[in-house]
């Protein structure tokens, strides 16, 4: 299993190289000037923009740039917000630890929604309770997020005032005081997700109750309860396991509309400015965060695959 | 009679589908002694499989149903019995194994797990004696290495091992009652042998009763002793298994007899019945076999022959032109004219 991990962990290499090239482009060869921008109006002469162009690399080839920008990214140097002139990596250090908690809360919730709710309606299949999961699963995926968000701010923030609504206490706060202000956003976030758990909960729970497995723990004299959770969950599992890593990607997009509805200070709002203000270290920066969790996710999904299911392992 | 260990009486079990009501098991009947093997034989799709799962009451509901019949298991009727009633007797009282050994094992639960499941479930000690007893069990149906096999995953084994392992965990619980559901079909000739001779070694070791369920006649010659010829979700012919291949009655039981290859007989030679089972859609309205049959005759078309038992009701068979047969067969006109006026 070492090996295999070890395999494993080693063809991110590839992955990681690639996404920070996609980024690298993605500003490179991006359309519009951007070092005039990055002058404030007054400063933009001939001689200004050519001064910044060297002493960015701008002038050089791209594949040269390229090594710099990766040569100054395995430092830890990200660059500087042309908006803020700070450091990117340090603001995205300030920001990321909000919007990790809004994804975790997010997936939990969907998780906690989704399985329960699966499960049941695979083992009342046909019933009335079925029917209704079903359709909450329907209405988790299609509604968009930030129509769901606006109605739980009317609804749960303003008309009963039961939950705040936007921001989140950073300073002398702990984590308890926070999860108040992180209800309504991780809902809002996690109900696509729930709803498409849901969904593939409740048919890779009837595949599974449905298998040969099941059929010999019943004849074994096994309960219907100990067939659903010791036999035909487990396996119902992987397939989860692995949309679940899939929407993460997801997840983290909605994030970024989720933060600016309920004006979470984390990487999604600070995302947004950066596009806002053209702010393209910055920019450049929170894509690459965003897409190397990502690959993380997927790579603990697959470590976690690999522990549960005993017929991948070590090859 | 009275020492049966099971009886089976007029069961019916009925699957809804969009198509109609599948009559896959119509009121069939039949009996097994202590310590005695009882072959249920037939072609795929005659209802042998859902014949054993009503035993155990593991018919899937919807869309199936037992919809009438009794099934008395040590005198007393199954079908009346809780939910409850029936997981104490299941892998119990009453053990199933199956066909597909590489699927009839929760592929991501440890062999020891799997067995030590069913002693727990029913017996009334801890998990480390459960252990004890499973690799016991794995011992006796000839696991090599069993300490270590407890913790191997069914892919890591055979499919004739993963048998084994099924039968030690059906065993797990001195069932009275084994029931193998097509044991030897997914497995090779050599691998099949074995199993059969596992069976024969547990039969005699542990005096279970087994009903060996089967569309091989080789099979059933070898393990069985009293055999049941099933077609089309009713019993055509019922004998123990002398008279099964010495003296068949029914055209279907001699069809299947015709299919089985023979040592003394060239494989080419070998006569398969032509034609497939009819779907429950265009069933005939006399005899279910008719359109297959080389006997049929013009009341065959219309009206369907009922069971009748003749030899001091000890054998059986469905068919108007059973006499015949056996005229054709034997010759022996006193004899079966005696048989004639029992039947009629
Ligand atoms: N779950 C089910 N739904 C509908 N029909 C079924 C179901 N299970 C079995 N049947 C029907 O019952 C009949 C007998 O099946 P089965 O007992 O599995 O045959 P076999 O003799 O091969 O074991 C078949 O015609 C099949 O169509
Ligand atoms: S009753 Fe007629 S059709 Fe049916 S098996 Fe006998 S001879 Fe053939
Ligand atoms: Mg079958």
């Amino acid at each position: 299993m070492g090996k295999y991990l070890a395999r494993r962990i080693l063809t991110t290499i590839p992955v990681l190289v690639g996404i920070s090239f996609i980024v690298f482009a993605l500003v490179s060869f991006a359309p519009g000037d951007s070092i005039s921008l990055m002058l404030s109006n007054e400063t933009v002469n001939v001689e200004n923009v050519e001064k910044l162009k060297t002493e960015l690399g701008l002038d050089r080839p791209w594949y040269i740039q390229y090594v710099m920008y990766m040569e100054k990214l395995l430092k830890g140097d990200m660059g500087r917000s042309v908006q803020f002139s700070r450091p990117v990596a340090e603001m995205i250090g300030e920001k990321i630890g909000n919007t990790f908690k809004l994804t975790i809360f997010s997936c939990l919730v969907s998780l906690c929604i989704a399985i329960p709710l699966g499960v049941l309606a695979a083992a009342r299949r046909r019933s009335v309770f079925d029917y209704s999961a079903t359709a909450i699963a329907l209405v988790g995926v299609s509604m968009p997020s930030f129509y769901l968000g606006l109605l739980l701010i009317l609804f749960f923030g303003l008309k009963l005032g039961w939950l705040p609504i936007r921001g989140l206490p950073t300073y002398d706060s702990t984590l308890f005081k926070q999860i108040r202000f992180l209800i309504l956003p991780s809902i809002t976030l996690g109900s696509s997700m729930a709803g498409i758990l849901t969904r593939l909960t409740r048919a890779t729970m009837i595949e599974a109750l449905g298998q040969d497995f099941a059929r010999t723990a019943r004849a074994k004299g096994q309960s219907e309860i100990g067939v659903l959770f010791k036999h035909a969950f487990p396996n119902a599992f992987l397939p989860i396991l692995t949309t679940f890593g899939m929407q993460f990607g997801s997840l983290l997009g909605g994030a970024v509309i989720i933060e600016t509805i309920f004006s979470l200070p984390g990487l999604g709002m600070l995302a947004m400015n950066a596009v806002k203000f053209r702010d393209l270290p910055l920019i450049q920066g929170t894509v690459l965060i965003f897409a190397v969790c990502f690959v993380a996710v997927m790579l603990i999904v697959d470590i976690l695959y690999v522990i549960i299911d005993p017929r991948i392992r070590y090859d | 009679m009275a020492d049966n260990l099971l009886e089976v009486k007029d069961l019916k079990t009925y699957f809804r589908t969009e198509e109609g009501v599948v009559k896959a098991v119509d009121g069939i009947s039949f009996s097994i002694g202590r310590g005695k093997t009882l072959g249920i034989v037939g072609e795929s799709g005659c209802g042998k499989s859902v014949a054993s799962l009503s035993i155990l009451r593991l018919i899937p509901n919807p869309p199936g149903k037992i919809v009438s019949g009794s099934i008395v298991f040590e005198g007393s009727d199954l079908l009346k019995k809780s939910e409850k009633q029936m997981r104490g007797i299941r892998g119990n009282e009453i053990s199933m194994i199956f066909q597909e050994p590489m699927t009839s094992l929760n592929p991501i639960m440890k062999i020891g797990t799997q067995i030590s499941e069913a002693i727990l479930l029913h017996q009334k000690i801890g998990a480390a004696d459960a252990r004890g007893k499973a690799i016991e069990m794995l011992t006796r149906v000839g696991i090599p290495m069993p300490e270590r096999r407890m913790d191997s995953y069914p892919h890591q084994l055979s499919g004739g091992m993963r048998q084994r392992v099924m039968i030690a965990m059906a065993l797990s619980c001195n069932s009275k009652l084994l029931i193998a559901d097509e044991p030897t079909t997914a497995l090779d000739v050599t691998i099949q042998a074995q199993i059969i001779d596992l069976m024969k070694k547990m039969r005699s070791e542990f005096g279970t009763s087994i009903i060996l369920i089967t569309h091989d006649l080789g099979v059933v010659a070898g393990l069985a002793d009293d055999v049941v010829v099933m077609y089309a979700g009713k019993i055509v012919e019922k004998a123990d298994v002398r008279n099964i291949f010495k003296d068949p009655r029914h055209p279907y039981t001699i069809g299947l007899l015709q299919s089985v290859p023979r040592i003394d007989q060239e494989v080419e030679r070998l006569q398969a019945i032509e034609g497939v089972v009819p779907n429950q859609r265009e069933m005939p309205s006399g005899c279910a076999f008719c359109p297959r049959c080389v006997r049929a005759t013009k009341r065959c078309k219309t009206e369907a022959p009922p069971l009748e038992y003749f030899d001091m009701e000890r054998r059986a068979v469905a068919c108007w032109n059973a006499e015949t047969e056996k005229i054709a067969a034997t010759g022996n006109a006193k004899n079966l004219s005696m048989d004639g006026e029992k039947s009629k």
